[in-house]
Order: C-alpha cells, then sequence, then structure tokens
C-alpha cells in the first residue's frame, strides 16, 4: 500500500490547480509504491479520457476510500460516475474555484431524489 | 393487516431518518462550501505575494509527498460502512499530553536541585525521559514533512490560513461521505421496504 507512518487509506483528488494544491496542503497527497500518485491535477490541456481513466484507476484501487472531484470535472465524466453503485470508494462532489456546487447535479443525491419516483416502484 | 402497518411504521421512520440524514448533508455541505471558499480566497492572496507560479502543481514535492490524513474503515452496528478520519495532528496531540507531566516533573526537579545534592538521580532519569520524547517529534517531521514547505520557507501567512482552511475541508468531506453512505443504505432499505409493502397489500387484495 502506501509508505507513511498512518495507517488506513487515502484520499484521491481530481480537480483543478487550486483544488488539488490546497487539498494537499490539508495533507492527503501521497504516491504509493508504484509512484501513482493519488491526485490528477486538470487543466485545459487534460483531455476527458486521461480524466475518465484517472478516476477509473482510483476505482480499482483498494487503497483509495474517497475520490474529491471537482462537479465541473465530475459533469465531463457523469457517465461513468452513475454507473459507480458501490459504497466504496466514496464519490464526493466538491464546488470549485469557479463553479459553485450545485446539488441537484450530484449523483447520489439524484439517486436518493429516484425514491419518490414511480421508476423504483417497478 | 398488522404486518402491513407494521411495514408501513417502519417506512415512516425510514423516511424520518432520511430527511434528517440529508438536513445535516445539506449543512456539512455548506460548512464544506464556506471551508473551500476562505481556502481558495487565502490562496489568491498568497499567490499575490509570492508571485503567479510560486504556488502551483510545478512546486509539489513528490519525494516527500506522504499523507498526514487517512481514512479508516470500519462498520457501524447496521453493517454498513463507517469512515473514521485519521491523522497525524491527533497522534501529535497525544504525545504532547503525554509529555507535559514530564516537563512538570523537570520544573519540580530543577528547584530541588539548588537546596539538595542527591538530585543527581532524578536528573538522570529526566534526561532519560526526555530524549526518546525529542526522537518522536523528529521522526514525525522526518515522515509527514509539512507541504506549506514545498511554497518555500518562510511562507506568507495567508497559505498557512489556506491550508487550516482545507484540513477542515478534509474533515467535513469525511464527514459528508459518511452521511451520503447512510443516506445509500437508507435508500436501499427503503426500496426494500416498499417491496414489501407492495406485495403484502397485492396478498390482501388477492385474498379480498
Amino acid at each position: 500500500m502506501s509508505h507513511s507512518g498512518v495507517k488506513g487509506k487515502l484520499i484521491a483528488v481530481i480537480g483543478d490547480e487550486d483544488t488539488c494544491t490546497g487539498f494537499l496542503l490539508g495533507g492527503v497527497g501521497e504516491l504509493n509504491k508504484k509512484r501513482e500518485p493519488n491526485f490528477l491535477v486538470v487543466d485545459k490541456n487534460t483531455s476527458r479520457h486521461d480524466i475518465e481513466e484517472t478516476f477509473r484507476g482510483f476505482l480499482k484501487r483498494d487503497d483509495i476510500a474517497i475520490i474529491l472531484i471537482n462537479q465541473t470535472i465530475a459533469e465531463e465524466i457523469r457517465f461513468v460516475i452513475d454507473t459507480h453503485n458501490e459504497p466504496l470508494p466514496a464519490v464526493l462532489e466538491i464546488p470549485s474555484k469557479d463553479a459553485p456546487y450545485d446539488a441537484s447535479k450530484d449523483s447520489i443525491l439524484r439517486r436518493a431524489k429516484g425514491m419518490f419516483s414511480s421508476e423504483d416502484m417497478r | 393487516m398488522d404486518s402491513t402497518g407494521e411495514t408501513e411504521e417502519k417506512l415512516d421512520s425510514i423516511l424520518l431518518e432520511f430527511f434528517s440524514t440529508l438536513d445535516d448533508l445539506y449543512k456539512t455541505q455548506s460548512c464544506l462550501n464556506e471551508d473551500m471558499k476562505n481556502g481558495f480566497l487565502q490562496m489568491s492572496r498568497a499567490r499575490y505575494n509570492m508571485g503567479a507560479k510560486a504556488i502551483g502543481p510545478s512546486q509539489y514535492d513528490e519525494n516527500k509527498m506522504a499523507a498526514s490524513v487517512k481514512i479508516t474503515v470500519g462498520d457501524d452496528n447496521k453493517g454498513s460502512n463507517v469512515l473514521i478520519i485519521n491523522n497525524v495532528s491527533s497522534v501529535k496531540t497525544e504525545t504532547s499530553a503525554k509529555d507535559i507531566p514530564v516537563d512538570t516533573v523537570g520544573l519540580r526537579k530543577r528547584n530541588v536541585q539548588k537546596s539538595e545534592q542527591d538530585e543527581e538521580e532524578p536528573v538522570s532519569h529526566d534526561q532519560k525521559e526526555l530524549s526518546p520524547k525529542e526522537e518522536t517529534v523528529s521522526v514525525n517531521k522526518k515522515l509527514f514533512p509539512n507541504p506549506l514547505n514545498w511554497f518555500g520557507v518562510l511562507v506568507p501567512q495567508s497559505l498557512r490560513h489556506s491550508q487550516t482552511s482545507f484540513k477542515q475541508a478534509v474533515e467535513h468531506s469525511v464527514k459528508i461521505a459518511n452521511l451520503k453512505l447512510k443516506i445509500e443504505g437508507l435508500r436501499q432499505d427503503y426500496i426494500n421496504c416498499m417491496g414489501l409493502n407492495f406485495k403484502e397489500k397485492l396478498k390482501l387484495v388477492n385474498d379480498e
């Protein structure tokens, strides 16, 4: 797993420059034994494919418990996030510097809203 | 009829719990938004002071990167997962709490030294106790270098404030993850109960 002294799983971050820098300042950053980081800095040159691959990679890693992702970036790979039904790793959508958080776009909250729709009765 | 009533009561209790959890989730989410907003603002101030390229991914020191915040996955009584935050600062506070009595003992003995000659043994005992304390602190520093140092030794106060805000944001995000896990569990329970309720009602209609 990881090489630091604290036991447990990691928090991964996919976000813009400021979000990643902020959470790394908060002490979540780490490289695993394969020198793979638990964060991805998304800029205007990062392709959707790269984001999707990194997200899928984080989902497969067993040393990650939470994936934090900017909601604007989550919108780009919504189809991947919607298909993730496992409790762990938990995917959290967070605001970015440019765009505030919108609860109506959140995958889990939209799923919870579905409790009261007729689709779940079938 | 009794079983239908029980299921409906269970449905009601699940719904009430669901809405109270949702309320907590919205509150925690607004706290997270506020923390991140403050963090971004302070980071921008620090960037204004230090220069545009002084704070960014190019400054990350990947060789010394080690997570000081980790998550332990536990189980609650209902069988669902609970995420517990596990960070170095809590370890540090534990050690510092242990160190306080050692310091007070040392001070007391310092006063005794002036009057008596028999203190050589307690003083040496003190030194023995102090040396491991220093070691633990240095080990902590080596294992978990402060990410602030990536951006320089004398960083502006605003960057320190930004770090504090993001540390709080990490704590809030773990709380949100727990609440979302709970909501997901309640949703599954609700769907199961609704199915059960529907089947019971169908059975009643068929019997009639």
